[in-house]
């Protein structure tokens, strides 16, 4: 188990719980929280208090250039941020480039933070930004499924939350990576990821070919 | 000493024992809950880094007629109710992260300490509300019927 990343209150294998009221009391008070797994676990509080302390002190990519959305420069503090926060815990030789993450977006929900789109495979729905859908949602949380670490334990009612939405898609990111790395038996290249994310086969797909020339434009 | 005589020495002590002792409560854990809060309690439950507050899980036992189960009211994201147990001025609450079936719980909670006499809670301490009570948050309850443990949390979700 390597070192707690800076951002985080609490120890490793811990968990935030902010101060709340309770009727009857003066109060609980703010903890930390151990998670019955001992493993990393980010709750929604945690990723609130992340970004507003730290993120808007950041800088570099992603771009500030719409895109031709009304909205596309107006996550770019919360991409970069959670982008660099899971880069920090990953450590991939090739980090995942902000921009990556704001062409995706682009081309997933058009920057449109509360658009709710039916699941391709009929299991429920696409949530947000980054469209994570139900099965995703479980997934990330569960101590018990594919992941091995680092968890995102986020309600799905919140998955409209931007902040939310980003922090749980670019997690996925990472796991998607490690799956179509394990697939080809190599380091899957961030566009090969973006390829098995949105689920197409291969990379002259339009939808593909919109997202690469988007990230292009990001890159110029 | 014949049987006779041993039989009723033996009943009366317990009647004595179960009267006179709380820790009579006790005897529903075994070898593996002690070992249990041993591995456990290799880190603290809950934590105040700034504050250097640390909180170890502990088993408590009470007599089943001695607690109180109830819906303590909190504003976590939005003012709800989460399943609590009152012992001796102990609120044992279980913890608000997650979106928990109230119903479910309760319902799994009832059928727990239905028939038993013993009930074990397995908490860690937070903080005193006023002098006679404290806020302590829930891992695991034992009764005579099994257990009820936070890690099944999935079971419990709301839909």
């Amino acid at each position: 188990m390597g070192a707690q990343h800076p951002w985080r209150i609490c120890p490793l294998g811990e968990h935030w719980r902010k101060p709340h009221p309770k009727k009857g009391t003066r109060g609980v008070r703010g903890h930390c929280v151990k998670n019955p797994s001992k493993k990393d676990q980010l709750y929604s509080d945690e990723l609130y208090e992340i970004a507003e302390k730290y993120f808007s002190k950041l800088k570099g990519a992603p771009i500030s250039q719409t895109l031709g959305y009304p909205q596309g420069n107006k996550f770019d503090e919360l991409i970069r941020g959670w982008c660099k926060y899971w880069n920090e815990i990953f450590l991939p030789l090739t980090p995942l480039d902000p921009n990556l993450v704001k062409a995706l977006i682009a081309t997933e929900s058009g920057f449109r933070a509360t658009v709710k789109i039916k699941d391709g495979k009929g299991q429920g729905y696409a949530t947000g930004l980054m469209q994570i859908t139900d099965t995703t949602q479980k997934i990330l949380a569960d101590e018990k499924g594919e992941l091995k670490d680092h968890y995102v334990n986020i309600d799905q009612k919140v998955l409209t939350n931007p902040n939310f939405n980003i922090a749980a898609g670019v997690r996925w990111l990472f796991r998607k990576r490690e799956i179509v790395s394990s697939k080809l038996r190599r380091e899957a290249s961030w566009e090969e990821t973006i390829l098995f994310y949105k689920g197409y086969k291969d990379l002259n797909h339009p939808q593909m070919k919109k997202l690469l020339n988007l990230y292009q434009r990001l890159n110029k | 000493m014949s049987l006779k005589k041993i039989i009723p020495i033996f009943f009366i002590s317990f009647f004595l024992v179960s009267f006179i002792s709380p820790d009579i409560h006790y005897l529903l854990l075994d070898e593996s809950d002690y070992e249990f809060m041993r591995e456990d309690n290799k880190s603290p439950a809950l934590s105040i880094p700034d504050d250097n507050f640390k909180s170890y899980n502990k088993w408590q036992c009470f007599d089943v007629g001695e607690v109180q189960f109830l819906l303590a009211e909190i504003d976590y994201n939005g003012w709800r109710q989460i399943p609590s147990i009152i012992a001796r001025g102990m609120s044992f609450d279980i913890d608000p992260d997650i979106n928990w079936d109230v119903e479910k719980v309760s319902t799994s909670w009832s059928s727990l300490i239905d028939g038993s006499r013993s009930i074990c809670i397995f908490g860690a301490y937070l903080q005193n509300d006023d002098d006679e009570n404290s806020s302590w948050y829930i891992q695991k309850i034992k009764t005579q019927n099994g257990y009820w443990d936070r890690i099944d949390y999935d079971q419990f979700l709301k839909e």
